[in-house]
């Protein structure tokens, strides 16, 4: 045969979607040169579900649950924001106590994706212990989920004035276990984890520089994996986040380590603000009274938080029906993944899957 | 080959048994795996499994027909046939459909309910070989829901 | 030089919205299109950052919303745009490359066109979807 005229010139590798360390239906269309990679598609809309669309014909309220669905792995911080927004155009402010609740579940729910991501990414790499050690811990954030909320991943806890129920003593009993045994459990996996092997995959690889984080409107763990001192908790305070005392773990280079080194600090401060929101909570009731049938008030309305993965807006827009009128979410894993086109291209087929899983994408969330 | 090669083998090696000896020690502790269908999961009280319909002291149903829960239903899983009899003005549930392939477990209905008539039961085995099981009616409501 | 001064060097109709009520420090509405650029030119210098883009079917018109914000103190200004279905508008890419992606989302959901994109796709429908989805004529086919 002759090899000559054989010449592969063009050699495309489609990764995804189902692939699995795009963990979703994301695809990436790899143009490969021999193991590297020469440039790259992304290609969206796997999981589609047209949910701005559905908005328009579901109601105030029915739309809570579609909160949890977007962002599964991190759910409560979602219903946060369409709540604030909500809370915002009404007019309504929740109880102390139901600030505190929030406060509370909210970073449990950080620290659950956190681990999740940590799990999930290390495995990617290869690393099957931390995984099993990461989602232990994360088992008993949901077990509390459950005790509190009813439900595992799809809370729908968080209401217009509050939350939907109060805490029980048995969640301050499995929250006092959680808090003991966490940190020792994230010392252990650095221990485990920080040998030669995994930096050599991690390090210097997948930079993004701080011009960059504005130009493609980073936010979250990716901005600040490049030392850009981004946190919506500390920017822009909302609810009670001013009274507690957190830092905001910074990368220095921007590469696929710092980012993993950022998540995994953020987890320790989430832990000190819980362990700060426990000491300081005040009895009372968990929720203002709401009203049944929610209308806002004609105009519109925008409200972000700080998810696991960076900022989060609610944008919507009423009529004065009971149906919204339009109804945006600004998540940050749209705008964080645009980067990956850019940041492929000359590394290796199997640092795509590093690049990837330190960007922490979660596909229902961008496709919507 | 040069030196600064040996000396990453030499930390390699060296991480590599700090974990090994690490991970050893977790193999003294308890097993935090179940073993589902032998062992099962303690359910929180406040779990939110399948629907059921709740009755009173004299055992009869105290949903009042309303028909809130339908409305509010973000998946259309409930559905409520009403009579009115003869007679009197009030509404009578004639029959319930809870469709568990449509339900979300969301729990708006059991929010929303005026006389609290409709709650989740812990039951969360609800599968089903065929496709009419999953659906819920009056007669088999506490069939499912022990 | 403050960003009120830049935004008030514009052609505009400022939109009676608060940051408690609404969530913006300043809303605007342009009443010339081509000024997005110049705008969004100043706005960079001054350290913003483009939030998003997004749009809503007004029903005579489609309404653009540009939101910036400022990382270092929170700072939100959003800038309205309103301009006809078959409108084209002039493409930020040039200034922010997370445009790309949030122009494409627009294209994708309402089919305005922006200018000077070379990127521009359906983002996030299927394949040989017709139509806007996100417009208010669109309707949903029934199964």
């Amino acid at each position: 045969m002759d090899t000559e005229k054989h010449v592969l010139k063009d050699f495309y590798v489609n990764m995804g979607p189902q692939h699995p360390s795009t963990h979703g239906v994301l695809r990436i269309v790899l143009k490969v040169d021999g193991e590297k990679v020469m440039s790259s598609e992304t290609v969206l809309g796997y999981a589609h579900r047209g949910v701005e669309k559905m908005a328009e014909s579901k109601t105030y309220i029915q739309m809570m649950p579609v909160m949890d669905r977007f962002d599964y792995v991190s759910s409560m911080l979602f219903e946060w924001a369409y709540v604030g927004c909500m809370e915002k155009a009404l007019g309504i402010t929740p109880p102390e106590r139901a600030e505190y609740i929030r406060v509370i579940m909210a970073e449990l729910n950080r620290i659950a994706s956190h681990l999740l991501w940590a799990g999930a990414f290390l495995l990617d790499l290869g690393a099957f212990t931390p995984f099993l050690w990461l989602f232990d811990a994360r088992e008993r954030i949901m077990d509390m989920f459950e005790e509190v909320t009813g439900q595992r991943m799809t809370n729908n806890y968080f209401k217009i004035g509050g939350v939907a129920d109060d805490l029980t003593p048995e969640f301050f009993k499995m929250l006092d276990e959680f808090l003991n045994m966490i940190r020792k459990r994230m010392a252990d996996t650095e221990t485990l984890i920080e040998s030669i092997i995994f930096l050599e995959r991690v390090k210097d690889i997948g930079f993004i520089s701080k011009e960059d984080v504005i130009n493609y409107s980073l936010t979250g763990p990716v901005a600040r994996g490049s030392g850009v001192n981004y946190d919506l908790r500390k920017n822009e305070p909302y609810s009670i986040y001013t009274r507690f005392d957190f830092e905001i773990p910074l990368g220095e280079k921007g590469d696929c380590y710092d980012r993993y080194k950022v998540r995994m600090r953020e987890v320790i401060q989430s832990v000190r603000i819980i362990e700060q929101a426990v000491s300081a909570i005040p009895e009372g009731p968990f929720a203002e009274k709401a009203p049944k049938i929610v209308k806002l008030p004609e105009g519109e309305y925008y409200f972000a938080v700080e998810t696991s993965r960076g900022l989060l807006g609610v944008y919507l827009v009423s009529d004065g029906s009971a149906n919204p009128y339009r109804f945006k979410l600004r998540d940050p894993a749209f705008s964080n993944l645009s980067i990956l086109d850019t940041m492929l291209p000359g590394n290796k087929i199997s640092d795509v899957v590093a690049i990837l899983g330190s960007i922490d994408v979660v596909i229902p969330e961008i496709d919507r | 080959m040069n030196a600064s090669y040996f000396n990453k083998v030499n930390i390699g090696i060296k991480t590599v048994i700090k974990g090994l000896a690490l991970s050893i020690s977790y193999l003294f502790k308890k097993p935090v795996t179940l073993q589902y269908p032998h062992e099962k999961k303690r359910i929180a009280q406040r779990y939110r499994g399948s629907i059921r319909l709740k009755r009173n002291e004299e055992g009869a149903l105290k949903c009042i027909a309303c028909g809130s829960c339908e409305k509010i239903c973000p998946a259309g899983a409930i559905k409520m046939v009403t009579v009115t009899p003869e007679g009197s003005k009030k509404k009578q549930l004639s029959e319930f459909y809870v469709d568990l392939g449509l339900c979300i477990y969301c729990g708006l209905c059991v929010d929303t309910c005026p006389v609290d008539a409709i709650e989740h039961s812990i039951v969360y085995e609800v599968a089903e070989r065929k496709k009419d099981g999953l659906i819920l009616r009056l007669d088999n409501l506490g069939e499912k829901n022990v | 030089m403050s960003v009120i001064t830049i935004l008030d060097s514009f052609d505009k109709e400022v939109l009676e919205q608060s940051y408690e009520k609404n969530g913006f420090n300043h809303s605007y509405l342009l009443r010339k299109k081509d000024d997005i650029i110049e705008l969004t030119k100043r706005l960079k210098e001054e350290e913003y950052f483009l939030e998003t883009i997004t749009a809503v079917d007004k029903k005579e018109k489609i309404r653009l919303i540009y939101i910036f914000n400022k990382m270092q103190k929170v700072h939100r200004v959003a800038v309205y745009l309103d301009i006809d279905y078959s409108e084209d508008v002039p493409s930020l890419i040039d200034f922010f490359k997370s445009a790309d992606w949030f122009e494409s989302e627009v294209y994708d959901f309402f089919g305005v066109k922006f200018t000077g994109n070379p990127n521009l796709k359906r983002l996030l429908t299927p394949e040989g979807m017709e139509g806007y989805p996100l417009l208010k004529s669109w309707k949903a086919e029934e199964d």
